[in-house]
């Protein structure tokens, strides 16, 4: 019983670092989703427009 | 006081990972802004940059070709033009492009832009210029003047690959909104505030865990491992964008030294990332390691402790949703 709680907590205490890097993760994945496209041809037509040489 | 007064409950274990998922965030903040700020107004990358040895070997293979080409329009020596522009006076013009540059960015100041001086360009073009084939509506004079004309032209064109015309404008259309020099500080605040609440929510974390380093070890560990990988996925995303292949379909000097300073500003966040990784595994593996201890003091002696130990996993787990 100890062991098993032992290792619960062990993969609870390993698994912290991604639940706390989920919001972040999870809020560029949208950006990305929602405004990437729009990003992307916006940069293109800048660098094209910008640059000459 | 009893020990087990002291130890934090399940609200407070639920708190701190609230704050350890704020101070992720701060985290991951200041370190991508940290990046940014360095790569848009260190005056010194963007000097190192233009001046790298590939940048220059770029620029000078552009301007022979360029030579090249004028010299079998205006028929005159290419090799003896090429000559006269020298490696070292290109990487001067570049360090001078690139103060020019950033003095917009960080002081708000549009100063002269900086130009290539033609020095012994005509000499060099009159004297090897084929006097029979000069266009009959130009003298040897005229030749010698546009030929050189065009030359300081490209040369202002490829050591500033950006229009300068575009910046100007943009400049003046910014300037009556904002102060370019107000942005690049208030990104520099933005930066700090983020790095001083990172440092607030790590006090804050401490005080919810009642003040015990121990405790708050896992939220520490998880906080940092998270900025961590969080800003291992913002760089990868921000990679696959694939700017830097739109940037080389359309100028591959500007890639070049788009490359040198992406390369830096990746090196500084990968090394970040590395601190943020290790330092957070280091605190989880102190954090499982104290609590496999306590786990094995407690089932030798049975004593009170066993209670405390069993408080604070509840009260961990109920804050990952385990409970």
């Amino acid at each position: 019983m100890n062991t098993e709680r032992r290792k619960k907590t062990r993969g609870f205490v390993l698994l912290l670092p991604l639940v706390t890097a989920l919001p972040v993760a999870a809020a560029m994945t949208w950006m990305a989703l929602r405004y990437g496209n729009l990003i992307h041809k916006l940069i293109s037509i800048v660098i094209k427009m910008a640059v000459t040489a | 006081m009893s020990r087990k007064k002291n130890n934090p409950g399940r609200l407070s274990h639920c708190c701190a990972l609230l704050a350890a998922v704020l101070l992720t965030t701060t985290l991951t903040m200041t370190l991508l802004g940290g990046a940014v700020l360095h790569g848009l107004t260190s005056q010194e990358l963007h000097i190192k940059a233009a001046t790298a040895e590939k940048s220059i070997d770029a620029q000078m293979r552009h301007i022979s070709e360029y030579i090249g080409e004028l010299a079998e329009d205006y028929s005159f020596s290419a090799q003896e033009a090429t000559n006269v522009v020298s490696t070292d006076e290109l990487r001067e013009l570049n360090r001078k492009m690139a103060i020019w540059w950033t003095r917009i960015v960080n002081d708000g100041v549009l100063d002269e832009m900086p130009e290539w001086s033609p020095g012994k360009m005509s000499i060099a073009v009159t004297r090897s210029l084929d006097e029979d084939r000069v266009p009959e509506n130009m003298t040897r004079d005229d030749v010698t003047a546009e030929v050189t004309r065009l030359i300081q032209e490209r040369i202002g064109k490829i050591t500033m690959s950006v229009r300068s015309a575009l910046i100007r404008r943009g400049f003046q259309f910014l300037r009556k909104r904002v102060d370019p020099a107000d942005a690049a500080r208030f990104l520099k605040q933005g930066t700090i505030v983020s790095g001083i609440a990172s440092l607030a929510l790590a006090g804050m974390i401490l005080l919810l865990t009642g003040k015990r380093a121990r405790a708050s070890l896992r939220y520490f560990g998880a906080a940092m491992a998270g900025a961590g990988i969080a800003c291992l996925f913002s760089g990868l995303l921000i990679r696959s964008a694939g700017i830097q292949t739109m940037i080389q379909d359309v100028s591959d000097v500007l890639a070049v030294q788009m490359a040198y300073i992406l390369n830096t500003v990746t090196t500084q966040v990968i090394i970040g990332i590395s601190i943020l990784l290790a330092g957070g595994i280091f605190c989880l593996i102190l954090d499982i390691r104290g609590t496999d201890a306590r786990r094995g003091e407690n089932n030798g002696k049975k004593t009170d402790h066993s209670q405390d130990s069993i408080d604070e996993d509840t009260g961990a787990a109920a804050a990952g949703g385990n409970g």
